[in-house]
């Protein structure tokens, strides 16, 4: 029988709940501490946490009686564009990815949804908000989570969302899904476009829309119309096969896990060895790469280019900021060097 | 006798003109030699070839004359003042810019003898992405992109590596600032692009160095041995020396040991077309 609902009624309670089932509302984001004061003005986060590839995730439950939200919230997104990146050398017991970006996470509840009707509006990069319901079953406690913006995928959690075409939403997401499944290493990523699938930086294969429609092709060549039930059990399978070639399954433990660590003399042997069979995308001519390779304005902004300026030159241009700051102090070593 | 373990091909390539690819792929090779590798430079930049001049050599015979005419690749190959080989490219040959694929399968043939009896062989590729550069990059073992701290050439070195990370199985990408003018700026140029390509592309590249803005590098004349004959306590020179000593490591590591390795690569990416 099932039953609802069921939540807290405290603000206490109901953190407890949530903070104990982090995995329930994103697969793989676990704790890292609570109560995180970012000075801002508006009272302290209710969480850090850490997602599934090692990105810092403000954790934010918002209950009916959250007046402040918004502004919480907007403190909250505000603190990640001052330190986000500098997460991972303050907090190393953390071990966050160093190139990784920090979001927010809301967790709504019952009533207070209103509050956040405002942010939602903007669509800010860095905010993600579900709505959280629990039922019982069968005598379980169960969290049903709706994702209202924002449903992360790892590897990507902070850029431009996917315009899948709507009647292929829950096509996208099945594979979606199913691809997050194969291993955490998994990940997703890419523009507005296409999306990669890849394990460790390795491409599994990869989905893009095209003529209002999904098109999918794995890294052993074959691609194909995401139209039908069977279309996506054969991505599927040959998502996991590609899986099963580039992790080299029959790796040992050791083996597998030096394939995590960062790219030294030791891997350069074994890259050596896998020269012998390139793989590549269907219909992936060298002119249809280099095609593929002109730079989005997500892209050329984070270089340090102003995006009015993407498709301009800016020949001499410094890379701006920090970059102008030390180029500008005076008795710089360089011009020792120059005077040799 | 030819050696049968095949030499480490490196390309030195950039996605902008003028970044100092040729500069420190000639001195690389120099540097390589003086530590006792068998060196060769083959000048990849069809049609704009000018290693033979930074070696201050004037080579009979050249790619053109490889491809065109079938001067055995035994003769193309001149030893250079400096010590490594070099395989001259042409200048101002139209037809060498826009090589059909015909001729890159018999570069490709030429290029399996070089490697079968060097250690090292050097690809100075053309800026840009031309089909024949992308060739060349993906056949080598190892890539070295030279870009300079200007968002110009930060984005097109940023188009190159994105191009290779779309690959299955791509060279290790090692990236050289060059023209840096104050220290610091050229890791700091690195780390931005390395963000950008671990995020977009999703592929991890290396820090080779930081070469400083030097006019003694930059006003050598025409026929000046290169910096690392002529101005050995220079500082660039040091710097340049520092770089490829510990770029040794990478190019020492186990490559493909079979015969033929380098045209199979070739002939694969030409089929690509």
């Amino acid at each position: 029988m099932i039953r609802g609902p069921v939540l807290p009624q405290s603000r206490e309670s109901l953190w407890a709940l949530v903070s104990n089932r982090l995995d329930v509302i994103e697969r793989g984001l676990s704790l890292v501490g609570e109560n995180f004061d970012c000075s801002g003005h508006f009272g302290s986060i209710d969480a850090l946490a850490r997602d599934a590839v090692g990105s810092p995730v403000l954790v934010i439950l918002a209950t009916a009686e959250d007046a402040g939200i918004a502004a919480r919230t907007l403190d909250a997104i505000d603190f990640l564009d001052r330190v986000g990146a500098g997460l991972s050398t303050a907090i190393p017991e953390a071990q966050f990815d160093p190139g990784a970006s920090a979001r927010v996470v809301v967790i709504a509840v019952q009533g207070s949804m209103a509050g956040l009707t405002p942010l939602l509006r903007r669509e800010m990069p860095r905010l993600q908000v579900c709505r959280m319901e629990a039922f019982r079953m069968a005598g379980s406690e169960r969290l049903a989570v709706l994702w209202q913006s924002g449903r992360p995928e790892h590897g990507s959690p902070v850029g431009p969302s996917f315009a899948c075409p709507l009647a292929q939403e829950s096509t996208w997401r099945a594979l979606h899904d199913f691809c997050l499944r194969i291993d955490p290493a998994v990940s997703i990523d890419g523009d507005r476009y296409r999306r990669q699938i890849r394990w460790r930086g390795r491409l599994l294969g990869e989905v893009a829309v095209r003529d209002g429609a999904l098109h999918a092709t794995s890294a052993d060549g074959q691609g194909q119309l995401l139209a039908a039930p069977s279309d996506l059990r054969q991505i599927s399978d040959r998502l996991l096969r590609s899986f099963t070639q580039v992790a080299g399954l029959a790796l040992s433990r050791a083996e597998d896990a030096s394939a995590t660590r960062a790219p030294n003399l030791d891997d350069a042997s074994r890259y050596a060895g896998e020269r012998s069979a390139p793989a590549r995308l269907p219909g992936d001519s060298l002119r249809s790469v280099v095609a593929a390779s002109r730079l989005s304005s997500e892209e050329y902004s984070a270089l340090g280019g102003s995006t009015s300026a993407v498709d301009g030159e800016t020949e001499g241009a410094a890379v701006p900021g920090d970059i102008a700051r030390i180029v500008a102090t005076p008795e710089s070593p360089w011009a020792s060097r120059r005077a040799d | 006798m030819p050696s049968l373990r095949e030499a480490t091909v490196v390309a030195f390539a950039s996605g902008k003109g003028g970044t100092g690819k040729s500069f420190l792929a000639t001195n690389a090779a120099i540097a390589l030699h003086a530590r006792g590798k068998r060196v060769a430079l083959v000048d990849c930049d069809f049609g704009l070839a000018n290693a033979h001049l930074l070696f201050g050599v004037s080579p009979r015979y050249s790619l053109h004359h490889l491809l065109e005419e079938g001067v055995p690749v035994q003769q193309v190959l001149v030893r250079t003042p400096y010590g490594p080989n070099l395989i001259a490219g042409g200048s101002g040959i139209a037809s060498l810019a826009e090589l059909d694929a015909r001729r890159m399968e018999a570069l490709a043939k030429a290029l399996a003898q070089v490697v079968g009896s060097h250690d090292v062989v050097l690809f100075d590729c053309a800026a840009g992405l031309a089909p024949q550069s992308l060739i060349m990059v993906l056949a080598a073992h190892l890539t070295v992109v030279v870009t300079n701290p200007e968002i110009a050439a930060l984005t097109d070195a940023y188009a190159l590596i994105k191009c290779l990370a779309r690959q299955t199985v791509h060279p290790d990408v090692h990236l050289v600032v060059n023209r840096v003018p104050a220290p610091g700026l050229g890791r700091i140029t690195f780390d931005r692009l390395a963000a950008v390509s671990r995020r977009f592309a999703g592929c991890e590249i290396h820090f080779l160095g930081e070469v400083p803005e030097d006019p003694s590098v930059s006003q050598r004349r025409l026929g000046q041995p290169p910096l690392l004959c002529s101005a050995p306590e220079c500082a660039t020179t040091k710097i340049v020396q520092s770089m490829f000593q510990q770029f040794q490591r990478w190019i020492e590591a186990p490559g493909a040991s079979q015969p033929g390795g380098i045209e199979s690569r070739m002939l694969a990416q030409i089929r690509r077309w």
